[in-house]
């Protein structure tokens, strides 16, 4: 279904449809939308021009004061608040990262920080992904697409036979396609040799033998088919699992074949975060619109990015493998000209504050974080906002989530403003999000 | 926190005492003001239930019931004891104690082992423990999250009083019972076999366990069914009076009632059905579909019915009653079934918004209050019941009862979500966009809507901030809604819908001051005349396909396709005392039902050209599916428990442990939007990608009826290649295809049974002829001789669901479980395990044969 027509998600109602067909037939189709869009005619409507969008997931809220916003050291073992690491010079002209960084800082002109980002929740994962998965706090009546499936309902995939939103990372709700419906969901994967379940060819059997049960699926189909002639619904079924079946022999597939890059840009890309950000690059060739990459390698410190006590001892060996991984992105977007039509995001539920916890750790921070916004045709190299000394308010140029929302949005050339419909009740894509003006030229 | 304790205290135990041994243990729960962490409490406690079991083994404790039968809570922490008088021989033995909490053992009047008391709150990062492996072959591993202790002993011949009392729940603990057990070992027999009356019973074995623990399953159900019973006699004399008033009711307006009209002696006719829909037939000149075959028969009612298909000799039973009314018969033995309930769970799980959640409160989680839907539907209990104790929100919140339905999380007024899904549910009254302003296309306002939530609230609702539509009125104005109330407005309780129902009978009200009684006696009464109405046409949509009216969740402006039919039904639900099953029978005995679809479910016809030829067409709901795909392979589900707090150190409140689903509507969403490889599931994740592929909703945020059940390319696709078709097709040890492969005498006996359990009919000759070739190369020497037999209940060959680990809430933050969790996610990706009692080659073809069935569209659409 598509939802930006004003037609309920069930089976409209004589009474809906003879309204709808009087509002449209009076004119009156357009006053019934929200006015979000006449609230701001009079402002410039940002429109970039990126295809893809690559989301890395920084899965437990990573702390910006050892990444992306370094401050003056502090110390865990005294608790003295600070960053845990050195920083050092970046590509963009007096900004700093942490020196775990030192892949990507003489990248980062390709880059923008946005260190002003915040929203108000704090002490509940769930609910603060959810917030930087949907832009949205919830609600008790609607329930909000994510980032990935609304792209995938504005643009679709961009070539035919592919899906058009990838999640590799567990699947959830926050991740859903809310009210847009099971259409606009993703396909997703928590292992890349053997990709997604389903789409792949089950490991235990070969091509010939696939090829055998096919051959006699087919010939049950056709029976079946015949028994059931002039059932729509049946035909349709049919010729769908023979497309899909089509899919899985496909060009798609085979970007499920790391093997086939050199072994020294696999090595480059690093552990299993870097090999799904080499998938991610091999989907968006094949037209995947967008893919959501989580960073989840809870085995390397047990808490991933959520480094509350222990968990901080290893963050360094995290942010390692993210600074590889992402480097080593840019640099192949780029040399394969993808870059500029690719937006590459990191974004993570909340950051953490400068203060250490009694074990060393941090605890959670969402009144100041940092994501980063890469390539995509946006004016990079730049910082976006600034926070105080110890990170833990805005204090200059804040991005709040919906403007965060809004501007990914607008690079991938979406209105962040134009109105969805949860059935028959009209939502703008962002909560009134205005894309960061500074970014567009 | 699992620890291991061998003690090797020598006690000397006398005085066996003298008596009558009872044939059992007798198995007490007592509740109370128990103080957490000491034994000492016997001032403060009553035995509250009691009954037998055969050992000293308990897998499973009946639910408590309180008033109206409904789930109940026990006290926190409460305490189960285990007596009974033991016949043992004199001589040295080793006393074997397990338990989730805390656990003593008494033997007369001795305290001689006890286990520490679960210590609460968790933060996640504790290391996770080792599971210890027994020096004792054979003996059942100790299960997560428990201990155990031996002592040893040294006793007289004769009967001994042995006693086991364990703790359950404390303080910010769920309460759990986990394997509690005691079991005994001696120098003749050193296995530990489980305790009972007569002495030493079945070894403690994995396999012997787990057929216990299915028996103790049984067995409390049993229980639990007669406790009911017991507990909701009190209610019953009520709805005895209420269903008399209802008959008078009926009795009372029959004169204008309509009467099923006469039709032309060509017209099928089963039942008084077919009349109202054969008249219409006859007036539109349309012929009706011609009856369906008795395949096609038997696999419909039995999906309709019981949610799975039909067994193979459930057909071969079927197709040999020669009886006039066989198809009645058939009808009555599968209205019977437990499954009954089964299938009505998942449907009121949408209509109800049933949501529970399984990792701390998200949007709109209600309690589990599923297995008070089930309870339900194996009760038959009448609907106006049902929809009465719905609405009064009593039991048990977290356990199960239908205070669970009171829950909202996280909404700002969950009474207002509540009438929401009244309003759907039971009277066609959609208030969606009420909640927040009045709509142009819906009569009722948001002053309505929270008039109703009033009542539910028992006081007035002030309208928050949250449920309004912030804009000028100039703004509102432009978009044809109006906000009629402000924020902050006190909205007083007041019946809404007096178009639908006016006053209650006086006579049925008990409690005429609890405006929430009132809003349950509205509804319910039969001068309602809409809710009886509703309830039919929900029944009729169900195995018909549409609706007389629909949308069923929304009636405003719609007109009914049949409107004599639906009052009649709606007046023999009330006549019958509100018995769906009634009205579920009037529908299957019909011609109408038992035709050929002709026509899609999908495609809606106006009410003028929906006539009933026969019942619409539809595809299996993600329940069936899942559900049918394992009851045909003969296998169980193989899932994970879901419960992520598996050593039980968390409130009920943040952790809820749904248990180890055998049917599909169990699951609920894994929650794992924290990311966390230590979090995941991936047996039930498995399933799970199916029933989502296929339209079921992992949680359940609002009330739905109709499911977007779109055609995706995933859905051939997750079947094909998914890990669920590979265990379903994959002949392994537990499946009935790998039984039937190693019984039949020829490839095309095979082919015949294959076809009558995947699609419940005989194959066609070009099918035989096609799957019989493909299996005879090899077919006489298929089997293996001597091939050892893997046991997938125990430990030889675990899958993902079984295996035994230590994760859980307290420890998943450390690096070991992310590593523990990503190795099961591998293995459950493997699947399951093939049998070596067949050769590979030939395996494989059977196995293609059994995946070209249950991917055949055929077995997806009912026929």
């Amino acid at each position: 279904m598509d939802n930006t027509k004003r037609a309920p998600v069930n089976a409209p109602s004589e009474t809906r449809r003879k309204f709808l067909a009087r509002l449209a037939a009076g004119g009156l189709a357009a006053p019934f939308m929200l006015p979000g869009g006449d609230l701001l005619a009079g402002r410039k409507r940002r429109r970039g021009t990126a295809e893809h969008c690559i989301f890395l997931w920084l899965g437990g809220g990573a702390s910006q004061v050892d990444t992306f916003d370094p401050k003056k050291m502090g110390d865990p073992k005294k608790r003295v608040a600070g960053s845990d690491y050195p920083s050092i010079p970046t590509a963009i002209s007096g900004a700093h990262v942490c020196e775990h960084l030192r892949r990507s800082a003489p990248l980062l002109d390709r880059a923008v920080l946005v260190r002003s980002v915040h929203h108000d929740v704090i002490d509940e994962h769930a609910a603060a992904v959810n917030r930087m998965h949907t832009g949205r706090p919830t609600s008790g009546t609607v329930v909000y697409p994510s980032m990935g499936s609304v792209v995938s309902h504005q643009l679709g995939k961009a070539t035919k036979g592919v899906p058009a939103y990838v999640v590799m990372g567990y699947p959830n709700l926050t991740r859903g396609p809310g009210f847009l419906g099971a259409r606009h969901g993703y396909v997703y994967l928590t292992d890349t040799e053997s990709g997604p379940d389903g789409l792949a060819r089950h490991a235990a059997v070969t091509e010939a033998r696939h090829r055998r049960r096919v051959a006699l699926l087919e010939r049950m189909r056709e029976g079946f088919a015949r028994r059931s002639a002039g059932d729509a619904a049946v035909e349709e079924y049919v010729e769908t699992a023979r497309a899909a079946f089509r899919l899985t022999g496909s060009e798609f597939m085979s970007a499920f074949d790391l093997a086939s890059e050199s072994s020294s840009l696999r090595e480059s890309y690093g552990s299993e975060f870097g090999q799904r950000c080499l998938l991610a690059r091999r989907l968006i060739e094949r037209g995947v619109r967008f893919i959501e990459v989580a960073h989840n390698l809870n085995f390397i410190n047990g808490t991933g990015w959520d480094t509350h006590n222990e968990g901080q001892l290893r963050q360094h060996v995290l942010i390692d493998e993210l600074d590889r991984a992402f480097s080593t992105l840019l640099l192949d977007l780029e040399r394969r000209r993808l870059l500029e039509k690719t937006i590459v995001v990191i974004s993570t539920e909340f950051g953490r504050p400068s203060a250490f916890d009694g074990r060393g750790g941090r605890g959670h921070q969402s009144t100041a974080f940092s994501t980063v916004l890469a390539g995509g045709g946006l004016r990079t190299g730049q910082v976006i906002g600034e926070t105080d000394e110890l990170s833990k308010r805005v204090v200059e140029r804040p991005v709040s989530v919906p403007d965060f929302f809004a501007t990914v949005f607008a690079a991938l050339g979406i209105d962040p403003l134009r109105e969805l419909y949860a059935g028959d009740r009209p939502v703008p894509i962002t909560d009134m999000g205005q894309p960061i003006a500074e970014l567009f030229s | 926190m699992t620890i291991t304790a061998l003690q090797l205290h020598l006690l000397l135990l006398l005085a066996p005492v003298a008596g009558a041994s009872v044939d059992g243990v007798r198995v007490e729960i007592l509740e109370g003001a128990i103080p957490y962490g000491s034994w000492d409490f016997s001032e403060a406690v009553e035995v509250t239930e009691a009954f037998v079991e055969p050992v000293f083994g308990i897998a499973r404790l009946p639910r408590k019931y309180g008033p109206g039968g409904l789930i109940a809570d026990r006290s926190n922490p409460h305490v189960v004891r285990a007596t009974a008088r033991v016949r043992l021989p004199a001589g040295r033995h080793e006393l074997l104690l397990r338990s989730l909490n805390a656990a003593r053992l008494r033997v007369d009047g001795r305290t001689i082992a006890s286990t520490r008391f679960i210590q609460g709150n968790a933060d996640g990062h504790e290391p996770v423990p080792d599971l210890p492996a027994s020096d004792r072959p054979g003996l059942r591993p100790l299960p997560p999250g428990h201990v155990e202790t031996i002592v040893e002993v040294e006793l007289e011949g004769g009967e001994h009083e042995v006693v086991v009392e364990a703790f359950l729940g404390g303080k910010k603990l769920r309460p759990e019972v986990g394997e509690l057990c005691l079991a005994i070992a001696s120098a003749e027999d050193s296995r530990f076999r489980l305790l009972a009356p007569r002495g030493p019973d079945v070894v403690l074995s994995d396999a012997a366990w787990i057929a216990h623990a299915r028996d103790a399953l049984r067995r409390t159900r049993e229980i639990e069914r007669r406790r009911r019973r017991t507990a909701s006699a009190g209610e019953d004399a009520y709805w005895h009076r209420r269903h008399e008033i209802a008959r008078r009711h009926i009795a009372r307006t029959a004169s204008t009632a309509p009467r099923p009209p006469r039709v032309s002696p060509e017209t099928p006719v089963f039942n008084d059905v077919d009349r109202f829909i054969g008249a219409r037939l006859e007036a539109a000149g349309v012929e009706a579909a011609p009856l369906a075959d008795d395949f096609a028969f038997i696999r419909r009612v039995s999906l309709d019915t019981r949610g799975i298909v039909p067994s193979p000799a459930e057909i071969e039973t079927f197709l040999a009653d020669h009886h006039a009314d066989r198809r009645s018969r058939l009808i009555e033995r599968m209205l019977e079934s437990e499954a009954w309930a089964d299938h009505w769970v998942p449907y009121w799980q949408d209509v109800l918004a049933e949501n529970p959640g399984i990792l701390k409160p998200k949007l709109n989680n209600t309690g589990p209050f599923r297995w008070w839907i089930r309870e339900s539907f194996l009760d038959g209990k009448p609907i106006d019941r049902f929809v009465t104790e719905l609405i009064l929100m009593r039991g048990s919140r977290l356990g199960g009862g239908p205070a669970g339905f009171a829950m909202a999380t996280q909404n700002d007024v969950p009474m207002a979500a509540k009438a929401h899904v009244l309003g759907t549910a039971f009277l066609g009254v959609q208030l969606k966009c009420a909640r927040c302003h009045d709509a142009p296309h819906h009569r009722y306002t948001q002053e309505e809507l929270f008039g109703l939530a009033a009542m539910l609230e028992r006081k007035a609702l002030e309208v928050p901030k949250t449920s309004s539509v912030p804009r000028t009125p100039e703004e509102l104005e432009e978009m044809l809604i109006t906000v009629s109330l402000k924020p902050g407005s006190s909205v007083r309780p007041t019946w809404p819908f007096a178009g639908l129902a006016g006053e209650v009978p006086p006579e049925i009200l008990r409690d005429p001051s609890d405006s929430r009684e009132r809003v349950a006696a509205m509804i319910t009464q039969p001068a309602n005349e809409r809710f009886a109405r509703a309830i039919a046409n929900r029944v009729w949509k169900r195995f018909m396909g549409w609706g007389l009216v629909e949308p069923v969740d929304d009636w405003d402006g719609e007109e009914a396709s049949h409107p004599a039919l639906l009052e009649w039904l709606g007046r023999e639900l009330v006549a019958s005392g509100y018995d769906v099953k009634h009205i579920a029978r009037l529908i299957l005995e019909s011609h109408a039902y038992q035709r050929v679809p002709r026509e899609n479910a999908r495609d809606v016809p106006p009410p003028e050209e929906r006539h009933f030829r026969g019942p619409a067409r539809r595809r299996m709901s993600a329940e069936q599916l899942v559900d049918s795909l394992f009851h045909a392979a003969g296998k169980e589900l193989g899932s994970e428990e879901l419960n992520l707090d598996v050593d039980a150190r968390r409130p009920i409140d943040t952790f809820l442990n749904l248990g180890t689903p055998r049917r599909a509507w169990e699951f609920a969403s894994l929650s794992n939007e924290r990311d966390r490889p230590a979090l995941s599931m991936p047996v039930a994740q498995s399933i799970i990608d199916v029933l989502k592929g296929f339209g079921w909703r992992e949680t359940r945020q609002d009330p739905i009826t109709d499911r977007d059940e779109a055609l995706t390319v995933l859905q051939p696709l997750v079947l094909a290649n998914g890990v669920l078709g590979q265990r379903v097709a994959t002949l392994s040890d537990d499946s009935a295809f790998t039984a039937l492969a190693l019984r039949v005498r020829t490839p095309g006996a095979l082919v015949r049974e294959l076809c009558l359990r995947v699609l419940s009919r005989e194959p066609t000759p070009a099918e035989l002829d096609d799957l019989a070739g493909y299996l005879s190369d090899g077919f006489e020497t298929r089997v293996v001789a001597g091939a050892e037999v893997a046991d997938l209940d125990g430990s030889v060959a675990p899958t993902g669901g079984r295996a035994r680990h230590a994760v859980s809430w307290s420890n998943h933050l450390s690096a070991e479980a992310s590593r523990i969790k990503l190795e099961l996610e591998r293995a459950a990706r493997r699947g399951d395990p093939p049998t070596t009692r067949l050769r590979t080659e030939w395996r494989e073809r059977a196995e293609d044969v059994v995946w070209a069935l249950i991917n055949s569209p055929e077995f997806l659409f009912v026929p």
